[in-house]
């Protein structure tokens, strides 16, 4: 059902199902595995697929087990990536690798790389694979070493080479050397110019949003309007909505405005649809359930007649018996023996117990008689009895003009009632408000109190005296609120009947359940994607990616700017929201010089393409990777220059820091 | 019995390890530390800047983008429209009366949860 009907978005939650444990074959042998490692996703695949066979979250989740148990050791279920179900399940136990878009812990990194070689079908004592494998732009050294290290010494690889995700979508999708490559990634936004087919690290620059922000801002923002929904509004449903229901304007502040028109609101308002459970019980009438309160009050009645007639029969058998033991003692004396047991039968000392026994049961009978009787005819009764109205409302006159004129007064009463209600509710709250006018006079009149002369104390004496706590009270005139209620009530039922549409402007009442749980979109549709031209609203100090484009081109010749801006290319998987390349083409065209040439473009998949381009370039990215003797001679933070990766610069590192070498055992 | 249970806990932890996993392998970074914490993105950065670089070198903390330029626009906190003022009391940002109204009977919560999402909200 997902998808856009009569403006309304039905959300239908994600689930994602376990990945099989693909065959490994002969074929696969010594073949490059590619990491699409992202903070957010990661993608991993044969070079020889033509699309990454794995596709998962690149995080797991610890839980522990059987919580609570006596006999629970500290062992715990780790779920990893798409063994998670349901997300929102596990949400607060979520974790990752990642710190931002760097890797920084390498356990984790560790269970996600088990996971993946697991799900390829590795099946020898090491993974007898070269890797090629993405890390952000301007990776730490640090990180990269780990990397390096854990691929090398626990899995065993042959070759490891690193490439920066963004720079495989740009080679992939344009034959061009010089470019702007934006990369809006799940952490950040990279700008990158391009010289000659290398980036240059020094005119880069990294803004700290990415689609994550994007996503959390929606869910907050969401959370916040319909704090009512609070539960129902999760992360992964924030971020389907973003997906299918964001653009970015190419003009913000008119389009802004044009959501100010109400007509524009009605006409363009998205809403979405959170799934719901209706409730049985309001699919019934009035006239259903009196029908059914009428139908258990007879059930009711006739379980009770039940049970008094049953009590009545056994009643009766007693009195037969006692009677027919009376009549037979009259024929024996008190000293025979078969009076003794008829006394002992009917459980009694002398006879004149066993006579008021017995009256005291015929009493009985007969008032369990006259209550069967008076139940019968209460059954008939109720059944041709209407419940009255609760209450005899103000009578309406008939006649229009004095009706209008009656109406006007209810409406006006109710008016006063309502505003005296709102006027109360205002002094509670600017009571409660240190500073205000109403609390200072309350302070004063309690200090005033305090103060008074103690020599004789006669308060109390006069009834006045008593209302000076109505004036210190903090909640004042709590009583007659009450009554006000009841009477705002009776007036609200009165015009309920009589003009309906009165109370319509101050309380909508909505017409379906399905309704109540209808999010609005309207501003949110354009302001979410803004985000990224102006972090500002998200309370990031750094500029937008336009103006951080603009910063970037500055740092470069005039030549090499035009160079640059024939071809801004934009990838990362933030940039699937439409409306991002007119966008760029209105920035673009107010910050290059009047009549100059630009283009933009948008990679043809945001997502896939570094995976594919890492696929597409494989030998050239192979040929310079670190083989294991690099890794020992030159260490795992080495890197080869190449058009793809980082640039690389070697570090001096300070002897106090090296981790001294320990003989490795068991191998 | 505690060492039986961290021997049963070595065996279920074993058994997990995949072949292609060497089962002897110990980070570099964290085998000599006792508490085996990762440092995070702030350390590794903190620590990179300790090692002797080229001069020409960049690292992934020279790269951040540089604050805003123009002055932020100020939008209203509860609709998004362009805000010409601030309530006082809340600090909420709201462009016409009828939301300022709806910025007064919001609960305090809500307001201090408006104010987070844009960073506004001094924690005093």
């Amino acid at each position: 059902m997902e998808g856009i009907t009569d403006n309304i978005f039905w959300i239908k939650d994600k689930r994602v199902s376990q990945d099989a444990i693909h065959p490994y074959t002969e074929a696969e042998k010594s073949i490059p595995i590619i990491i699409d490692n992202g903070s957010y996703m990661c993608r991993v695949g044969w070079a020889t697929d033509a699309e990454p066979r794995l596709v998962f979250r690149n995080c797991y989740a610890k839980q522990r087990k059987d919580r609570g148990k006596k006999n629970s050791t500290n062992d715990s279920e780790i779920l990893v990536a798409n063994d998670i179900s349901n997300i929102e399940a596990v949400r607060f136990q979520l974790k990752s690798q990642y710190d931002e878009n760097i890797v920084t812990h390498f356990e984790a990194q560790e269970l996600m790389f088990d996971y993946i070689f697991t799900h390829l079908g590795v099946n020898t004592s090491t993974v007898n694979h070269p890797i090629i494998i993405t890390e952000a732009l301007a990776n730490p050294h640090f990180s990269r070493q780990c990397m390096s290290e854990l691929l090398f010494e626990c899995y065993g690889v042959t070759n490891v080479s690193y490439c920066v995700d963004g720079l495989l979508s740009f080679h992939l999708n344009t034959k061009a050397e010089d470019g702007v490559v934006i990369n809006i990634g799940n952490c950040s936004t990279y700008i990158m110019p391009i010289l000659n087919g290398f980036v240059v690290t020094a005119n880069s620059r990294r803004i700290r949003i990415g689609g994550q922000h994007l996503v959390r801002y929606l869910w907050r923002w969401l959370q916040l309007k319909y704090p009512q929904h609070l539960n129902a509004i999760t992360l992964s449903r924030a971020e389907n909505i973003l997906y299918s229901n964001m653009h970015i304007s190419e003009n913000y502040m008119s389009e802004l405005s044009n959501w100010a028109d109400p007509d524009y609101f009605d006409k363009n308002v998205t809403k979405i649809q959170l799934p719901f459970y209706a409730q049985p019980s309001t699919t019934l009438s009035a006239e259903q359930l009196k029908e059914r309160k009428r139908e258990a009050a007879k059930r009711l009645a006739d379980v009770n007649a039940k049970k008094r007639e049953e009590r009545l029969e056994e009643d009766e058998q007693e009195l037969a018996r006692l009677v027919e033991l009376e009549e037979a003692m009259e024929e024996f004396t008190p000293d025979e023996a078969e009076y003794q047991h008829a006394l002992d039968e009917a459980q009694v000392n002398t006879l004149q117990e066993l006579q008021t026994k017995t009256s005291a049961l015929r009493q009985r009978i007969e008032k369990l008689k006259l209550k069967i009787q008076q139940a019968n005819t209460l059954i008939k009764d109720d059944e041709i009895e209407e419940p009255k109205p609760k209450r005899v409302n103000l009578s309406i006159p008939s006649d229009a003009e004095e009706r209008e004129k009656c109406l006007e007064g209810i409406k006006q009463q109710w008016r006063d009632i309502h505003a005296r209600k709102t006027a109360r509710k205002n002094r509670r709250q600017e009571m409660a408000k240190r500073r205000t006018a109403a609390s200072q006079e309350r302070m004063r009149i309690i200090s005033q109190l305090a103060k008074r002369e103690k020599k004789e104390d006669n308060f109390g004496m006069r009834d006045e005296d008593w209302d000076v706590y109505k004036a210190i009270n903090k909640d004042s005139g709590g009583s007659d609120s009450e009554e006000d209620d009841e009477k705002l009530q009776e007036l609200e039922t009165i015009l309920k009947h009589h003009s309906p549409e009165f109370l319509g402007e101050t309380t909508t009442k909505p017409i379906s359940i399905a309704e109540n749980y209808q999010l609005l979109l309207s501003i949110e549709k354009i302001r979410i994607g803004e985000l990224l031209f102006q972090p500002s609203m998200y309370g990031i100090e750094q500029g937008g990616i336009s103006s951080c484009l603009e910063y970037v081109l500055n740092l470069h010749s005039e030549e090499e700017q035009s160079r640059l801006v024939n071809n801004v290319f934009v990838t990362g998987a933030t940039a699937k929201i439409p409306g991002l390349k007119k966008r760029l083409e209105k920035d673009l065209l107010t910050m290059r010089p009047f009549q100059s040439n630009f283009n933009v473009y948008i990679a043809k998949d945001p997502e896939l393409d570094p995976w594919l381009g890492a696929r597409a370039f494989s030998t050239e990215i192979l040929e310079n990777g670190m083989s294991e003797e690099e890794y020992k001679s030159l260490g795992g933070g080495f890197l080869k220059k190449h058009k793809f990766g980082n640039e690389y610069w070697t570090p001096e590192i300070p002897p106090q820091i090296v981790v001294p070498e320990v003989p490795k055992s068991g191998q | 019995m505690v060492a039986a249970e961290e021997q049963n806990e070595e065996k279920l932890t074993e058994s997990k390890i995949p072949v292609f996993h060497n089962p002897n392998f110990k980070h570099s970074a964290i085998r000599f530390s006792k508490k085996r914490v990762w440092k995070n993105l702030k350390q590794i950065l903190a620590l990179e800047k300790s090692y002797i670089w080229p001069t020409d070198a960049v690292h992934y903390s020279n790269i951040e983008a540089p604050p805003s330029f123009t002055p932020a626009k100020k939008y209203s906190d509860v609709s998004g429209l362009p805000a010409n003022y601030t309530d006082p009391l809340t600090k909420l940002r709201y462009a016409n009366s009828s939301e300022f109204q709806y910025v007064r009977g919001l609960s305090m919560d809500i307001v201090n949860g408006l104010l987070e999402i844009r960073k506004a909200n001094s924690i005093v």
